[in-house]
C-alpha cells in the first residue's frame, strides 16, 4: 500500500513536469506492438518570447537568464535492440538547445557483455551582474557593479567500459571542464581601487582508467588518472578612470590610465585509487578505499599599470609601475575509508565507519616590483607558505530491529584532527593562532517506523559538548535533530512533513557565538484515482538566527553582528483536466525572505498540454518571475515569458 | 542443483557464483557432456535440463506475467538471460525472485519471494547479492540512507521503471518527496539551477554513500564535488584561504539556494569575513589591521581587495 501510494504520488509529479508519457508506463501495461518498437523518441520544440523585463535587465539576466527565440526544450530516444550485433540499447537525451543557458546532452549505451559507454555534455552560462555586491560606490548612488561575470562553463565527461559483466573488466574515462568568458573587477593600488574588465580562460582535464575484479565474495577497483589544469587570467583596461577615490593622496588625485596583468597558471597531477567491496560471509560486509594524488600548479604573473598613482610605503607618487612573479605549489594527498557492517543477528547490526584525510600544501612565490617613484623603488620578495591538514573521523552505531518495522539505533562519532596555516602578512592585533585542532564527541541516536497504517517516520538525533574546531562558527557545542515522516491517509492522498533543528554555541571567551537553525516542511500529493486530477503542493518555513561578536575597526571594539533569515516558501501545482485529452497545469512557487536580506521571488506558470493527433501534441506555457528586494529596490524586476510548441512522439 | 522454493536469492546467488567458479575449469567437460546429451536426447530434452529443478523457468513466468515479461525485454536485468556466464539464462525471474516451480505450480504468492512488503533486508540482500561490489555501493554502508532503514526499491522500480537507472521517476523528484526543505531551497532567488535542468541533485550527492557534509560526491582525486564544475577554485594554491580546504565551500556558501547574492551564509561580505577574521586564541582566522576602517564603504566590501578569497596564486593575503 505505501508503495502504490508512493507511486502515484511520483507519477503525479511527472505528469505535472512534463512527463506524461512516462507516468502512463507505469500505469497501464505497454500493448505488445509498442513494447516491441525498438526506437522510441519525444522531441519538444517550440519558441519562446520574453515580454516586459520591467526593472532591473542585469538583476533578470542574474537569477532567470532565459531568452527568446525558437528553441529545442527536450528531446530524449530510446533505442532497444537485445542480441542486437553492435548495439542493444542507446538513450540520448537532450534538454534546452537553441539559445537556453543551461543546454545538457546525454548519450548511454551499450551491448551487455561487451561494451557500455556513457557520455555527458553540458554548456552552462553564468551571468552575475547586481549592483548592490561588492560595490563601495552604492552609497552615492553609483549602480556600475564592480564585480561581475558573465562566464560559459563547458563540460564534457564519457566513460567506457569493456566486458561490464565479466570478472575482469577494464574501464576508462574522460573528463575536460573549460571555463571562459568575461566580467568586471577591481584593480587595487594603494590608495584606491578601479574596476576593469576582466578575461577567464581555464581548462581541466582529467584522464582516469583501471580495471574492476569482481569475484564472488569480493570486488576490487584499482585506477590511476591523470589531471592537468590550466587557468589563464587577465585583467586590462585602457583609458583614464578615476577609480572608487574622488578625494587627492597626499594632494595627488589618482586614476588609471593603462592596465595589463595576467596569471598563467598550469597543473598536473597523478591519482592513484584502490578499492576493495566485500561480503565474506552473511554477518559481515565491509569496503574500503585508499587514494593519493599530487597535484602541482606552476605560476607566472606579470603586471604593469600607467597613471597617476601613488605608492604608501614610500609615500611617493610615480606613473608606471611593474609586477612580475613565479609562484609553485604542490599538494601531496593521501585520503582513506573503511566501513564495515556486522551482523551478529537478524535483528541486530554494527556499522562502523572510519575516513581520513591528510594533505599538505607547500607553496611559495618570488615578487619582483619596479616603480618609477623618484628615486626609482625597486624590491624582490620572496614568501613560503605551508598548510598542513590532518583530518580523521570514526563512527559506529548500532542498530536493533525491535519489530520487523520499528529499528532503533545508536552511535558515537569521534572527529578529531589539527591543521596549520600561516597566517596573512599585516597582523598589527593580537598575535594569531597559526594551529589549529578539531576535536568532537558526538552522541547518535535514531528510530525508523514503518508502520503498517501506511505511516513512516525516521528520527535523527546528534549532539556533541565540542572541545575543539578550527574556525569561530565552526560546529562546537551542538544538537541537530531532524523528523520525517510520511503518511498515506488513503492510496490518492499522501502527506510528508519533517522538521530539522540545528543549534549550535560556542560559549568560548572571546567568541560567544549562538546560532539556530530551524526547518519546517509539509508536503500533501493528491492524485485521485479514476481522475486526472492531481494536486501537489509544499511548504517550508526556514529560519536562521546568528549571534557573534566581531571586531569594531579602526578602534578594535566589538560589536554583535546579528543575521536573521526568514523564510517561507512554498510551490503547487494542479494537474486539471480539460476537454478531450487536454489538460491544463498551473502553479507555481514563491519564497518570501525577511530578515537581514529582505527578498521576494515569485515564479507562477500555467501549461496547456492538447493532443493534436496520434503522436502530436501541443503545448503552451506562460511564465511569470517577480523578485524584489526591499532594501535595494533598484534590483527588482519582473518579466512574462511565453513558450509555445509540440511535442512529437514516435 | 536443486533448490528449494524459497530459497533466499542470495544464498542462490552464492551457489551460483562458487559453481561460476568451477564453471571456467570445467567448461570444457561441461560441454562435450552437453554435446552427448543433444546426440542422444535431441534439442528437446537438451532444453529441458536447462533449467535446474526447483526453478520453473522464464517461459513459465511469461505464461501468467505476460506483460511484466515484454517490458522485462527492455530491461536491463534482461542480461541475466542474455549473459550465459551470469548463469541465470532461461530461468531470470527466479534471480530475484528465487526458484518458482511451487509457485508455478499453485500460483500461490506465498510460494515465491514477493518484494511487495518483504521488508528493508530480504530487498536490500537481493539487490545487493549482485550490486554489492558496484563503486556506486562504496559508501553505502554508512550512508544516511542505510542508517534510516531505506531500502533500493524505495527509488528504483525494476520492472516499470521510468528513468535510468531503473529508477521509479526522475532522480530529483525522487529526492525532492522526501526532502522538501532541500527542494524548497531551490525557490530562493540565488541558487544552482536544477529548475532548470542544469544540474541534478546526483550531481553533487551519492544518494548511496558519499561524504559528509550531506554525502556529497568526490571528483578527480577525492576532490569536493564543487570542483567539477567550479575548476578555478581547484588549486592547489601557493596561498590557500584555509576555510576552503579544512571545512567546505558550504562554511560560506549555501550549496542550495539563498537569499544572499552569490549564494553566500551572510548578507553581506564583511560580515561572513569577521565572523571569522576577529581574533581568538582558540580558533583560527587572523585580525585585520586597523586600517581596515570598516565605516568606510570601502571597507565594507572586502573582496574589493582581497580579490582572490578562494586563494591567490601570489599574494599572502589574498589580494592578486
Amino acid at each position: 500500500m505505501r508503495r502504490t501510494s508512493i507511486s502515484l504520488v511520483l507519477a503525479a509529479a511527472c505528469a505535472l513536469f512534463g512527463l506524461g508519457t512516462k507516468v502512463r508506463a507505469q500505469e497501464e501495461p505497454i500493448p505488445s506492438a509498442v513494447a516491441e518498437q525498438k526506437l522510441t523518441a519525444t522531441v519538444d520544440f517550440g519558441n519562446r518570447w520574453v515580454q516586459d523585463i520591467g526593472g532591473s535587465s542585469d538583476v533578470y539576466r542574474s537569477i532567470v537568464n532565459l531568452g527568446e527565440g525558437p528553441r529545442l526544450f527536450g528531446g530524449e530516444a530510446r533505442y532497444r535492440d537485445q542480441g542486437g550485433s553492435y548495439l542493444e540499447n542507446l538513450d540520448v537525451s537532450a534538454h534546452a538547445w537553441g539559445g537556453d543557458p543551461y543546454n545538457t546532452a546525454r548519450i548511454e549505451g551499450g551491448r551487455s557483455n561487451i561494451y557500455s559507454f556513457r557520455v555527458d555534455y553540458r554548456n552552462v552560462a553564468y551571468f552575475h551582474s547586481l549592483p548592490s555586491f561588492a560595490n563601495p560606490l552604492l552609497a552615492s548612488g553609483l549602480l556600475l557593479s564592480q564585480r561581475s561575470l558573465d562566464i560559459t562553463r563547458r563540460m564534457i565527461d564519457t566513460e567506457v567500459e569493456i566486458l561490464p559483466n565479466a570478472r575482469l573488466s577494464p574501464f576508462f574515462s574522460f573528463y575536460n571542464g573549460a571555463g571562459f568568458g568575461r566580467g568586471v573587477t577591481t584593480f587595487v593600488s594603494d590608495g584606491n581601487e578601479f574596476p576593469v574588465a576582466s578575461h577567464f580562460d581555464d581548462d581541466v582535464s582529467s584522464y582516469r582508467g583501471g580495471v574492476r575484479l569482481r569475484l564472488s565474495k569480493y570486488n576490487f577497483l584499482v585506477e590511476q588518472g591523470r589531471t592537468s589544469f590550466e587557468d589563464q587570467q587577465e585583467i586590462f583596461h585602457d583609458g583614464r578612470i578615476p577609480g572608487n577615490r574622488s578625494t587627492p593622496l597626499f594632494g595627488q588625485t589618482l586614476a588609471l590610465d593603462d592596465l595589463s596583468q595576467r596569471y598563467d597558471a598550469e597543473s598536473h597531477g597523478i591519482f592513484n585509487r584502490a578499492v576493495l567491496q566485500g561480503h565474506p560471509s552473511p554477518w559481515l560486509t565491509f569496503s574500503g578505499q585508499f587514494l593519493y594524488s599530487q597535484p602541482r600548479v606552476q605560476v607566472r604573473y606579470g603586471h604593469e599599470a600607467k597613471g597617476s598613482l601613488f605608492l604608501l610605503r614610500e609615500i611617493a607618487p610615480f606613473t608606471n609601475g611593474m609586477e612580475s612573479s613565479l609562484g609553485d605549489a604542490k599538494r601531496p594527498h593521501s585520503s582513506g575509508s573503511w566501513n564495515t557492517e556486522i551482523r551478529p543477528s537478524n535483528r541486530f547490526r554494527i556499522v562502523q565507519s572510519w575516513y581520513t584525510d591528510r594533505f599538505h600544501i607547500a607553496g611559495g612565490s618570488l615578487l619582483n616590483e619596479a616603480f618609477d617613484t623618484v628615486p626609482p623603488a625597486t624590491t624582490e620578495t620572496s614568501d613560503v607558505n605551508l598548510t598542513l591538514v590532518n583530518y580523521n573521523q570514526h563512527q559506529v552505531d548500532a542498530m536493533y530491529d525491535v519489530t520487523p518495522r520499528v529499528i532503533v539505533r545508536a552511535g558515537h562519532r569521534y572527529v578529531w584532527g589539527d591543521a596549520l596555516t600561516r597566517p596573512a602578512t599585516l597582523q598589527l592585533a593580537e598575535t594569531p593562532r597559526n594551529t589549529g585542532e578539531v576535536r568532537r564527541n558526538v552522541g547518535l541516536a535514531g528510530a525508523s517506523v514503518r508502520l503498517p497504517s501506511n505511516l513512516s517516520l525516521n528520527f535523527d538525533f546528534e549532539a556533541s559538548p565540542g572541545d575543539d574546531t578550527f574556525f569561530r562558527t565552526g560546529l562546537m557545542e551542538y544538537q541537530r535533530v531532524k523528523v520525517r515522516g510520511r503518511y498515506g491517509i488513503r492510496p490518492s492522498l499522501t502527506i510528508t512533513g519533517s522538521f530539522s533543528l540545528l543549534k549550535n554555541e560556542n560559549p568560548a571567551p572571546g567568541i560567544n557565538f549562538d546560532f539556530e537553525s530551524r526547518q519546517t516542511s509539509l508536503g500533501v500529493f493528491w492524485t485521485p484515482t479514476n481522475s486526472r486530477f492531481s494536486v501537489l503542493a509544499d511548504y517550508t518555513r526556514a529560519t536562521v538566527r546568528s549571534e557573534i561578536p566581531i571586531l569594531s575597526l579602526p578602534f578594535f571594539g566589538t560589536e554583535l553582528a546579528r543575521y536573521r533569515d526568514s523564510g517561507h516558501h512554498g510551490s503547487i501545482f494542479a494537474g486539471i483536466p480539460l476537454v478531450g485529452e487536454a489538460r491544463l497545469a498551473v502553479g507555481g512557487s514563491l519564497s518570501i525572505n525577511t530578515g537581514s536580506r529582505p527578498t521576494r521571488f515569485y515564479q507562477p506558470e500555467a501549461r496547456i498540454t492538447a493532443p493534436l493527433a496520434r503522436h502530436v501534441s501541443w503545448t503552451a506555457q506562460w511564465r511569470w518571475f517577480g523578485f524584489e528586494e526591499k532594501l535595494f529596490h533598484h534590483e527588482n524586476f519582473r518579466s512574462h515569458l511565453f513558450a509555445t510548441g509540440l511535442r512529437l512522439q514516435m | 542443483m536443486p533448490v528449494k522454493a524459497h530459497e533466499f536469492p542470495r544464498e542462490a546467488t552464492a551457489k551460483a557464483a562458487a559453481k561460476d567458479r568451477r564453471l571456467f575449469f570445467f567448461r570444457a567437460s561441461r560441454t562435450f557432456f552437453s554435446a552427448l546429451a543433444l546426440l542422444f536426447f535431441g534439442s528437446a530434452g537438451a532444453q529441458e535440463s536447462s533449467v535446474p529443478s526447483g526453478y520453473a523457468g522464464s517461459d513459465m513466468c511469461a505464461v501468467c506475467h505476460e506483460d511484466t515479461a515484454i517490458n522485462f525485454r527492455k530491461n536491463a536485468h534482461y542480461v541475466l538471460e542474455t549473459n550465459q556466464k551470469l548463469d541465470w539464462s532461461g530461468r531470470s525471474c527466479e534471480g530475484c525472485h528465487g526458484a518458482g516451480s511451487e509457485h508455478a505450480e499453485t500460483a500461490d504468492k506465498e510460494r515465491i519471494l514477493v518484494f511487495e512488503g518483504a521488508g528493508r533486508d530480504r530487498i536490500n540482500t537481493a539487490c545487493l547479492a549482485c550490486h554489492n561490489g558496484e563503486e556506486t555501493q562504496r559508501g553505502r554502508l554508512s550512508s544516511a540512507h542505510n542508517r534510516n532503514a531505506l531500502d533500493c526499491l524505495s527509488c528504483h522500480s525494476v520492472h516499470t521503471a521510468a528513468e535510468a537507472p531503473l529508477l521509479a521517476a526522475k532522480a530529483d523528484t525522487l529526492c525532492s518527496s522526501c526532502h522538501i526543505s532541500e527542494r524548497a531551497a531551490f525557490n530562493r532567488p540565488f541558487r544552482h539551477r536544477l529548475q532548470e535542468g542544469a544540474i541534478a541533485c546526483v550531481d553533487c550527492h551519492n544518494p548511496h554513500g558519499g561524504r559528509p557534509p550531506g554525502e556529497t560526491r568526490r571528483v578527480s582525486a577525492a576532490e569536493p564535488a564543487c570542483l567539477k564544475c567550479h575548476a578555478d577554485k581547484r588549486g592547489p594554491f601557493p596561498f590557500e584561504h584555509a576555510p576552503v580546504r579544512l571545512e567546505s565551500c558550504s562554511t560560506c556558501h549555501e550549496p542550495h539556494g539563498s537569499a544572499n547574492p552569490r549564494m553566500m551564509v551572510r548578507h553581506n561580505v564583511s560580515q561572513l569575513c569577521l565572523e571569522c577574521h576577529a581574533g581568538s586564541m582558540s580558533t583560527l582566522g587572523g585580525v585585520p589591521p586597523a586600517f581596515h576602517d570598516l565605516r568606510s564603504a570601502r571597507f565594507q566590501n572586502c573582496t574589493i581587495c582581497h580579490s582572490k578569497i578562494h586563494g591567490s596564486f601570489i599574494s599572502r593575503d589574498l589580494l592578486r
